[in-house]
């Protein structure tokens, strides 16, 4: 098998990836129910899929009266495989199990059992490939383009020492011993030592065949001198340890010990905080367009830094760190006040313990990293003098303030609290540090990503 | 001659299981007649199984991505579901290959050898198979991925790959059922006659005249689409030798698709025999094969959940039961045929395995019969009768997507002749439309009589005979549209296609609301078997011909 002239399915990869990188607005998301048995629910598993178009049965018009729009079927010019291929979704097929004529077959995936849908409760999960990122992703290239966008420019590195205990010393600290090593010393040592031992008598043996050969009367007392000290080097090779006996003595040119040896590494790193608003006056169009733009900015980021790490703070009149699946799943209901927020993003420059619903309070030291912190409201809070009074502590140590004001049923004038940020931070505001931006159409991503990271 | 069975893993011969194939295969070609060339079988890794899938269980598959896409596709669906493709038969030369997947257990591996078996008596027995299989040339595969690698090399890639891709959204355009004839010369038929020489001349001359014509032109009606475009389409070398190449690659891809339903079926009955009838089993195994078997041919039955589709392993495998019990009963012949009602046919409808006599060799020698000379369509056309509709295929219905509200699809019939009809439907022609190049379709728009515009009929034939609805014939506007700009890239001139649509402005509202709404709403609300037979509502029809010049898509209504 795998002795191939050529890979096909290599060879067609490289293609394949290509084609899903630049077509993938063209392509059709395959739906695939799957059962997950923890959480003891339907699944459905989008696969990306781009069809090639076939002459096939369906409906003429699209919005005739009589047929519904279908997806195409699955296979690409082999319909003997998979499936079986034959089947429209429009044409009159044959299917098994109980139903009197007139009794609906369920709906795809979906509305319940209640309507007679089988899989009940089901949700939609990321598909595969980071399809849905990766379609921000493209998206953002294109608006980076489009709005001139301007290129984040980290500030502060975060240096961190690693120690890698690599190094093999001959002389340090006791706790440092390497004993795996000096043990290995010891061994090879004798062995050498043996060896050069046994090399020197073999030298001395010979100039005395020599002297023996030339005239032994005259070179008597040379041979007799070299004799002894042939006698004791032999003498020293049987006080060492033979090949054969494993006889281990340390002395204090086999010791080895560990050395440090020390790196340094800089990281550019960031802290996105998103402030999220979760009043009674906000809407679900409010929660659905905060929480698009929120994957917008983590995108931007990540293009910039190489860790982001990302903060959800949710408040009504109280706040909270929310974890990211809560973040997401969060609906309005109760008072306004932002300076409780602040004064969380507070407690964590500082250190302190605040109200989450995370596992650990959370550390930031905005002295390593840089700090983005974006809020997003409909900016109906209490007095704004009181609201800005924990901000002005925190400013020096952020970044860049994001202000997102969501405003559509209501008057064409921005809030009171916009007004009132202007004239309490004008360095910060001229300088860009400050970013506000006022959004009219909830669907629209443009121009708060130009607000916030357009030229200033 | 017994066929030999080697079992393979990792290149090297597997002794232990070549020796439990071996017996196997004895068996059933001792006892149940089967007749197969010599088979290996490789035992490999999922991975590689989800690759044949991808290439059509071709080793060398010529290159293009959607290729890489179905293989993704598959590996996506193993990783969920776990491992649900067990076995697939390979290309047949001398000796057939199959690989089976070796995540399973042993006891599986048993059954899907011998469920293999059945595969391979189809493959090597079966009248179309052969046909097909014949003509296709072993290595032409190869040579076709070779010419791709090559051409793409030489004339870019994109532009190679798109030439495939337009190939492949027209692959259906073949005719499955075509009967290669030569007509003799007219002059040769009549040479025992006696008839003057000027006469055989002037004959002559007027039929090679024609002939000469047709090098220039197709004067005949064509359904092979593929092959007029081979012909006479204005290609560059390299495109007209791709385009021979893969018109073959389609031939031997769609014969498998009019066999489906048997060729499971076959398989399956097979593998359920060797539970029944081997010897060497022990009581552990044949429970465990037992369950395996089950979970093959599941359908669920009245009474249980609905579910769209069809298996064809449940199908195939009853149609053939349904048979071999017929036959051992001696219940055909005319004399029984003509019994008018199902029940005074077969009056206890309970099946008992005694009424299959394992080793009555007439009974199973047209159950062989059969599969040597029937494909799908032949097969649910004579035995989907009315004492199998009513013994297994009461869970089948009919069903349809409808308004209200929209994407809902909706049970429209239960009896027998509508489950039958659709159940045709689907398996003529595997479902797909058809259509042909009508005479003088290639030179359409010309004066000088030379190659000009293509002009393509959508055959709706069926539909003026009355045996089918016409809103079930239509073609999708948008399909059409994408296959049209495609051709063009191939033939290189204006294309037309010739199809119709319904006209529902001259209708009314009340007449588009299907019958079945009515009758069971309002008329017959309970039990369906009072609710008489609907007519079927008759639409007017406008003939569309949708053309595209290379720029533009021109849809021009006419009037019959």
């Amino acid at each position: 098998m795998s002795g191939l002239p050529f890979d096909p399915i290599g060879e067609g990869e490289i293609e394949y990836k290509r084609k899903l990188k630049e077509d993938r607005k063209n392509a059709i998301n395959i739906e695939i129910p799957f059962f997950d048995e923890r959480e003891k629910r339907w699944i459905i598993y989008l696969f990306p899929y781009f069809p090639i178009p076939q002459l096939e049965y369906g409906p003429w018009d699209e919005d005739h009266p009589v047929y519904s729009h279908s997806y195409p079927p699955i296979g690409s010019g082999a319909p003997n495989i998979g499936s079986g291929g034959v089947g429209k979704e429009d044409q009159p097929q044959p299917g098994p199990g109980s139903g009197q004529p007139g009794t609906p077959l369920y709906p795809p995936y979906g509305e319940g059992e209640e309507k007679g849908g089988i899989f009940a409760g089901t949700e939609p999960v990321d598909p595969i490939y980071g399809y849905g990122e990766g379609e921000i992703e493209s998206e953002l290239d294109e608006l980076a383009r489009d709005l001139e966008l301007e290129f984040l420019k980290p500030s502060k590195k975060l240096t961190e020492k690693k120690f890698k205990y690599t190094l093999i010393k001959y002389s340090g600290p006791k706790s440092m011993l390497d004993w795996d090593a000096t043990i290995e010393a010891s061994i090879e040592n004798s062995q050498v030592w043996a060896k050069l031992i046994r090399k020197e008598i073999e030298k001395l043996k010979n100039k005395i065949n020599n002297y023996k050969e030339l005239d032994p009367i005259k070179y008597k007392i040379d041979i007799e001198i070299l004799e002894g000290r042939v006698k004791s080097l032999e003498n020293i090779l049987k006080a060492l340890p033979s090949e054969k006996e494993f006889k281990i003595e340390i002395r204090r040119e086999d010791e080895r010990y560990i050395g440090v040896r020390v790196k340094e590494k800089s990281e550019k790193n960031a802290v996105v905080i998103y402030i999220r608003d979760v009043s009674g006056s906000i809407t679900d169009e409010h929660l659905k367009a905060s929480l698009k733009l929120t994957k917008y900015i983590d995108k931007w980021l990540e293009k910039f830094y190489p860790k982001v790490e990302r903060v959800y703070i949710a408040h009504n009149y109280d706040a909270w760190e929310e974890t990211k699946e809560g973040y997401e799943k969060l609906v309005s209901g109760g008072g306004t006040r932002f300076a409780s927020a602040y004064e969380i993003i507070l407690s964590m420059f500082e250190g302190k313990d605040y109200p989450r619903k995370t596992e650990r309070p959370r550390k930031i030291n905005s002295s390593e990293v840089d700090v983005y912190v974006v809020q997003m409201t409909d900016g109906f809070g209490m007095s704004p003098e009181e609201e800005v009074k924990p901000l002005k502590r925190i400013m020096p140590e952020i970044t860049r303030f994001c202000y997102l004001e969501e405003r559509i049923d209501y008057s064409q004038y921005s809030s009171e609290y916009l007004e009132y940020l202007k004239q309490t931070f004008p360095e910060e505001y001229n300088s860009g540090k400050l970013r506000i931006s006022i959004l009219r159409d909830l669907n629209d991503i443009r121009t708060p990503l130009k607000d916030f990271f357009g030229k200033k | 001659m017994k066929p030999e069975i080697r079992v393979y893993r990792k290149f090297r011969i597997d002794k232990e299981w070549t020796e439990i194939a071996q017996s196997i295969s004895n068996f059933f070609v001792g006892k149940y007649k089967l007749n197969y060339p010599n088979i290996d079988f490789y035992i490999v890794s999922p991975q590689e199984i989800s690759k044949l899938i991808a290439t059509n269980a071709h080793l060398i598959h010529p290159i293009h991505w959607s290729v890489a896409q179905d293989y993704y596709l598959n590996e996506f669906q193993r990783k969920l579901y776990g491992t649900y493709v067990l076995e697939i038969v390979g290309e047949k030369t001398d000796h057939i290959k199959a690989y089976i997947s070796e995540d399973i257990a042993d006891h599986a591996k048993k059954l899907v050898i011998a469920h293999v078996l059945g595969h391979a008596h189809v493959d090597s027995n079966n009248k179309i198979a052969i046909e097909v299989l014949e003509k296709f040339d072993p290595n032409a595969n190869v040579k076709l991925a070779q010419k791709v690698y090559d051409y793409s090399r030489l004339y870019g890639r994109e532009e190679v790959q798109y030439f495939i891709e337009c190939l492949y959204s027209i692959s259906n355009l073949i005719d499955i059922y075509q009967k290669e004839e030569k007509e003799p010369l007219l002059v040769e038929s009549l040479q025992d006659y006696n008839i003057s020489e000027r006469f055989k001349r002037f004959e002559l001359e007027n039929e090679i005249g024609e002939k000469k014509e047709e090098i220039k032109y197709p004067k005949r009606k064509e359904r092979d689409v593929l092959k007029v475009l081979a012909k006479y389409a204005q290609l560059e070398n390299w495109e007209r030798d791709l385009l021979e190449g893969f018109r073959e690659l389609f031939y031997r891809n769609y014969y498998l698709a009019r066999l489906k339903i048997l060729h499971e079926g076959f398989a399956s009955l097979i593998h359920w025999l060797f539970i029944l009838d081997y010897p060497d089993l022990t009581l552990d195994e044949v429970r465990k094969m037992a369950i395996e078997h089950n979970y093959v041919i599941y359908e669920p039955q009245y009474g249980e959940e609905i579910e769209e589709g069809y298996n064809p392993y449940f199908l195939g495998f009853h149609l053939l039961l349904h048979a071999w019990i017929k036959f051992s009963k001696g219940n055909v012949g005319i004399e029984y045929e003509s019994k008018r009602y199902w029940y005074e046919r077969v009056k206890d409808l309970s099946f008992k395995f005694s009424e299959i006599e394992l080793v009555n060799q007439e009974a199973w020698d047209n159950v062989l019969w059969i599969v040597r000379n029937y494909d799908d369509y032949n097969l649910i056309l004579d035995y989907f009768d009315e004492e199998f509709f009513n013994r297994w295929g009461k869970r089948y219905f009919v069903y349809e997507s409808d308004k209200y509200p929209a994407e809902k699809r909706i049970v429209t019939a239960r009896d027998f002749e509508n489950v039958k009809q659709t159940f045709m439907f689907r398996t003529f022609n595997y479902g797909m439309p058809r259509v042909f190049i009508p005479e003088d379709g290639a030179r359409y728009n010309s004066k000088i009589g030379e190659i000009a515009e293509l002009y393509i009929v959508h055959d709706i034939s069926e539909v003026a005979k009355g045996n089918i609805l016409p809103q079930q014939l239509t073609l999708r506007k948008d399909s059409v549209i994408e296959v049209l700009k495609r051709l063009y890239r191939i033939w290189k001139k204006p294309v037309n296609l010739e199809t119709f649509k319904v006209d529902y402005s001259s209708l009314d509202e009340m007449d588009l609301i299907p019958y079945w709404y009515w009758y069971y709403y309002l008329l017959f609300p309970g039990s369906v078997e009072d609710v008489p037979k609907p007519e079927i509502v008759k639409l007017p029809i406008k003939k569309v011909i949708v053309r595209f010049d290379g720029k533009d898509i021109n849809i021009i209504e006419k009037d019959n």
